[in-house]
């Protein structure tokens, strides 16, 4: 756990250092999204939960932004893939399903916490380039982790 | 039974508590109870990030940088002013009382943290209240207006862009005088609701209304980009091209409220 506590706050400092150097047009890949669906395959149901929420509601303090938007965002995005858990038959977590569940997950993370923050763009848009841009970015960012940490199974 | 149906339905029922203390905290932000965890948390992060930048990305930038960034500053609020006063008369500016409010004290800062989703940019600046800033202080560079403060510890502060939905700028059409409201919809910068028959051109320069309370006057804003008329042809929503891209933004200046003098 300690582990996790600190690649949560090395992935917070890049998130808010590094990535909007990498941002293209406000669109920007979720690195709290990528942990968030690693674990939540990796733990219980309920503490994937509990997970996806204190990381959220973490980084809202952290960040100075709205406390609750990434905590609801995160919260979500676990139960997603607890959902989605069955996908992974063989019991390996870095498959191309794992990919697709961080499209799905982020495009979702990314539609919702700018939802929450009040945008008054055109929905079709919204979903466009908020949500499918999004998910596109962050799942580039995250097919590395199919080449570099090979063979990791779901129980480990 | 009930055991059953209860294992069968415990992770929606925990999603549900989890969503609603999400949204019951969202609800709650801008309460005062809610300050002082959150002025802890940032300013905890904000001197990790500080240090960080000051070992990896310092190094590689030139001294000279915040110097030239704040010349430019001073430079663009000394024109503004001059722009003023070649646009309006005397009467004007004696009842407007421009001179006093042009005598900002800058506050360089280094934005140590960004926050750039489509619609809450936000940035973490190295300076708090120990360096003079405070809460509502606005924040510009060379180029014009950035920000406002909206949160601010002893070595930080957050603050919030006009990229951010929850900005609301007063606004002028510095040729034609009239006044709006400029708001991020999470695309554009748009001053809403505009007769469609008033005198706005397509290229005209939006600054800060004086009419603003909340913000200081004057500081540039951006040019016209595009006239959107509604279906009625009675409103017009006008697309605003911001003079900042704050993508690159390294560095910034916070107006201080508290000195007559202007210092780095």
């Amino acid at each position: 756990m300690l582990f996790a506590f600190a690649l949560f706050f090395l992935l917070s400092v890049l998130q808010s250092t590094v990535v909007p150097f990498i941002s293209i047009k406000g669109i920007e890949p979720q690195l709290l999204v990528i942990f968030v669906v690693y674990y939540s395959l990796s733990l219980k149901d309920s503490h994937a939960l509990w997970f996806g929420f204190l990381t959220g509601l973490l980084y809202d303090l952290l960040s100075g932004g709205v406390t609750g938007v990434s905590a609801f965002g995160l919260t979500l995005a676990a139960f997603i893939t607890i959902e989605n858990k069955s996908k992974f038959q063989q019991g390996e977590i870095f498959s191309y399903s794992f990919l697709y569940l961080i499209f799905i997950v982020s495009s979702i993370y990314a539609l919702v916490t700018n939802f929450l923050n009040g945008f008054t763009v055109n929905v079709l848009y919204a979903i466009f380039v908020f949500g499918v841009l999004s998910g596109v970015y962050t799942t580039l960012f995250a097919t590395p982790m199919l080449f570099l940490i090979p063979g990791k199974k779901l129980n480990e | 039974m009930f055991f059953r149906i209860f294992n069968s339905i415990k992770n929606y029922l925990l999603l549900i508590f989890l969503l609603v203390v999400s949204l019951f905290l969202i609800s709650r932000d801008d309460a005062s109870s809610a300050a002082k965890p959150k002025r802890l948390f940032f300013g905890a992060f904000a001197f990790v990030n500080s240090a960080l930048n000051s070992i990896f990305i310092e190094p590689l930038e030139r001294e000279t940088c915040a110097d030239a960034e704040f010349i430019a500053a001073k430079l663009n609020l000394e024109n503004e002013r001059l722009r003023i006063l070649g646009l309006e008369n005397a009467e004007l500016k004696e009842l407007l009382d421009y001179k006093n409010k042009s005598d900002y004290k800058l506050i360089t800062a280094k934005i140590i943290s960004k926050d750039t989703e489509p619609t809450k940019a936000n940035f973490v600046i190295d300076k708090g209240e120990l360096d003079g800033v405070s809460i509502g202080a606005n924040v510009i560079n060379g180029k014009g207006f950035i920000g406002i403060v909206t949160q601010v510890s002893d070595n930080s502060a957050v603050v919030q862009t006009f990229k951010n939905s929850k900005t609301r700028i007063t606004v002028q059409d510095e040729r034609t005088g009239i006044n709006g409201l400029a708001v991020w919809n999470g695309k554009d910068l748009t001053m809403k609701n505009i007769p469609a028959n008033y005198d706005i051109k397509r290229g005209d320069r939006i600054i800060v209304s004086p009419l603003s309370e909340k913000y200081a006057p004057y500081i540039p804003l951006g040019l016209v980009k595009e006239e959107l008329v509604s279906v009625s042809g009675l409103f017009a929503d006008l697309i605003i091209e911001p003079f900042n891209d704050l993508n690159t933004v390294r560095y910034c200046f916070v107006i201080s409220n508290g000195g007559e003098q202007n210092e780095k």
